[in-house]
């Protein structure tokens, strides 16, 4: 059973300044297709109307894609395997069949959007709040256009947006995406073209996306910057996450991001689909207020009995993103064991550089602390991990690599160090000590005087 | 079952970079100057990373002279980084520092994903010309994604600093600020390095401008109440070198 989840949210940073959400998410099945959007505005001044740009740009991928189903030969897909063309312009590759039809597609929605937020600007003139926030070269750029011959009009600036789409069929699969935002499949417990992975981005990744910089739909080359994929039957994923940039900056690394949407898969096959949708209702503005303050959006197409059936393989690959950074942490304490060590050594040197030696010796204990209490939360995650792979599955795993020797060992490092800065202080305070009393009893004998020259004077 | 997993969710990391010339001709006030200032102002880097709610900020430092060195292997948390006072010696090793930056602006280097990274900040600062091939370091730095999008500021010390090739480093003479004595440059490396710490680790605000135009801006506005400073912009502005 294939079904869907899309959630969108206001980000954090947009509550203080008045500005709407600027992510839409739209999913559905139905007998044609199933389909997940993902469109995310731009935030800049400029593109002071891009959350009616992202909504436009959601609403015609749909009426485009679902034309496409309606019209394409599905025998253009039949016996292809798994397909990604990165951002290739149409001069620098030999376009196939397939290729011609997805160049038409984009370039029919890229048409319609610009024919629908043209209708908009001109039936929608400047609100109150556009003139109040809006600066003011921006606010006569929009109203020069309106009065542009379409051709030399920059309008769509301001509706400027990303966009990213998965559809799937009965006899094939395909995706797209223009921007940035992150795009995750994943897969059985089989080899998929070739790889056993868990989950991988099947959208190749276009390197002009980077920090805060995104190609857009209002670029005027955006044909050019499509990057798509596609597969027959054999190969449809089990399930596949759009999710907008405000994710991939709370969550940073892909293995961060893909064990994020695996915790959405686990809700689907214990709860259901309207608890999972529920929970991410609830839970994306405490994500986005946490991590990148951004709008968020998800999108998901899954099949459900597929999700339950591979489920315990995606909790593996959360078992084994934890394992690879427990086993990170574990290293990086027997290294700095080994330097406490080396510059301990170095230390007792006569004519070593004690401050560099002791600068590092300390950084060297901070980062120790870390690495244990990192390892040890991670060592408790992955035993819950284990136990939640054995009440979905019924079945029990390997047991897991036991971190609590080096741990301990780590402790113990630290607590001696603690135990000779303990010390020190102590014969440092004796030494004080010692001279706060021969201080005070200066001090009580300058008081004596004093006293007695007070009295004097008193007298 | 809840979806929230604050472990997981990574604080944001802005990196602010010092590249400190340490040659022979910064010896006495100069170097004994900029020790004195980056250690003063780390505090206060500190207090804007821990009171920031959109991201951490680490420091990291290349000293160059006749050679480059790194203060420490990673970035620092600004909280515990700590300034290990330099001494001057040697030649103007500028090129070579463009290399090693170069090296660790990557993400196996000392940057992490671009997603949940801002923008580095670096700051510059020198009081000569290189006496390697700047060009050559340059322009291999210039390729790089992440200086791309780095604020880049120039404290140029003195007359004899070349301008020239601080603003091939950040890209306009606005970026190069000129400081002509010991007061000045104190207030300076403040200035820019808490100015470029409070820009460089905020969400993107939604104006047009960069943060590299926006750090610019504030710099300048705060220029004109420090006594021999002033943007290599404006020359107009200069006063006399006064290092003793």
């Amino acid at each position: 059973m294939t079904a869907c989840l899309d959630v969108h949210c206001l980000g954090e940073s947009h509550k203080d300044s008045g500005k709407p959400c600027q992510d839409y998410s739209f999913s559905c099945v139905d007998d044609d297709m199933a389909i997940a959007i993902v469109c995310d505005g731009h935030g800049g001044e400029r593109y002071f109307r891009s959350d009616v740009g992202a909504q436009a740009a959601t609403e015609i991928i749909v009426e485009v894609v679902r034309l496409f189903v309606q019209q394409a030969d599905s025998k253009l897909f039949k016996g292809s395997p798994y397909t990604a063309e990165g951002v290739v312009t149409e001069s620098e590759k030999k376009l196939t069949p397939l290729d011609v039809k997805f160049r038409q597609m984009f370039s029919s929605i890229i048409t319609k959007w610009n024919e629908r937020i043209e209708l908009h600007a001109k039936e929608h003139p400047l609100t109150e709040w556009e003139i109040e926030h809006v600066p003011e070269k921006y606010r006569n750029e929009f109203l020069e256009n309106l009065e542009c011959p379409p051709e030399s009009s920059t309008l769509n600036k301001q509706y400027g947006c990303t966009l990213m789409a998965y559809v799937q069929t009965e006899d094939y699969w395909f995706a797209f995406h223009l921007g940035d935002g992150k795009c995750i499949s994943f897969h059985k417990d089989i080899n998929f073209h070739g790889l056993q992975q868990v989950w991988d981005e099947p959208i190749p990744w276009d390197e002009r996306c980077f920090l805060n910089k995104t190609t857009s739909i209002c670029d005027s080359d955006a044909i050019n910057e499509f990057r798509y994929c596609y597969g027959n039957n054999t190969e449809t994923p089990v399930a596949v996450f759009l999710g907008s940039d405000g994710i991939d900056d709370t969550y940073g690394e892909m293995e961060n991001i893909a064990n994020f949407y695996v915790e959405i898969l686990k809700i689907v096959a214990k709860d259901g689909i309207s608890a999972a949708e529920q929970q991410l209702r609830d839970d994306l503005p405490i994500v986005s207020r946490i991590g990148s303050k951004d709008d968020a959006s998800v999108a998901a197409i899954f099949n459900v009995f597929a999700v339950k059936s591979n489920i315990g393989h995606f909790i593996h690959f959360q078992m084994d993103y934890m394992g690879m950074q427990a086993q990170e942490q574990a290293n990086r304490i027997k290294m700095l064991q080994q330097k406490q060590q080396q510059l301990k050594e170095q230390m007792s040197n006569w004519n070593a550089d004690l401050n560099k030696a002791s600068i590092e010796l300390n950084y060297a204990m901070k980062d120790l602390r870390k690495a244990s209490d990192r390892l040890e939360i991670l060592s408790g995650k992955i035993s819950f991990l284990a136990k939640e792979h054995q009440s979905f599955t019924g079945s029990d795993m390997e047991s897991p690599i036991d971190y609590s020797e080096i741990i301990e060992q780590a402790k113990e490092t630290l607590n001696s160090k603690m135990i000779q800065e303990e010390a020190e202080q102590e014969s440092e305070t004796v030494n004080t000590e010692e001279v706060t009393d021969n201080q005070q009893m200066v001090s009580s004998s300058e008081d004596e005087l004093a006293g007695t020259e007070e009295t004097k004077i008193t007298c | 079952m809840s979806l929230i997993d604050v472990e997981s969710v990574p604080r944001r990391t802005m990196t602010l970079f010092f590249l400190a010339d340490t040659s022979g001709s910064m010896e006495g006030n100069k170097i004994g100057a900029l020790n004195d200032a980056i250690s003063n102002i780390i505090p206060m880097i500190s207090e804007i990373s821990n009171t920031n709610p959109d991201a951490e900020i680490k420091v990291a430092a290349l000293e160059f002279s006749s050679g480059t060195t790194w203060l420490y292997d990673e970035p620092k948390n600004a909280e515990d980084f700590i300034w290990q006072d330099q001494k001057a010696s040697g030649l103007t090793s500028l090129g070579e520092a463009c290399i090693q930056l170069e090296k660790v602006l990557h993400r196996d280097g000392f940057m992490k994903s671009p997603s949940g990274s801002y923008a580095p900040a670096i700051i510059l600062l020198s009081d000569g010309g290189a006496t390697d091939d700047f060009d050559k370091g340059i322009e291999k730095l210039k390729q790089n994604n992440w200086f791309k999008a780095a604020i880049k500021i120039a404290i140029a010390i003195g007359d004899d600093a070349d301008k020239d090739e601080l603003k091939k480093f950040t890209g306009n003479l606005e970026a190069v600020i000129e400081v002509h004595n010991i007061e000045a440059l104190k207030q300076i490396i403040r200035i820019v390095a808490v100015t470029s710490s409070q820009i460089g680790s905020k969400s993107t605000s939604a104006t047009d401008s960069t943060k590299q135009e926006q750090v610019i801006d504030e710099i300048n506005q705060q220029i004109d109440n420090v006594d021999g400073a002033n943007s290599a912009a404006d020359p107009s502005n200069a006063s006399d070198d006064y290092w003793d």
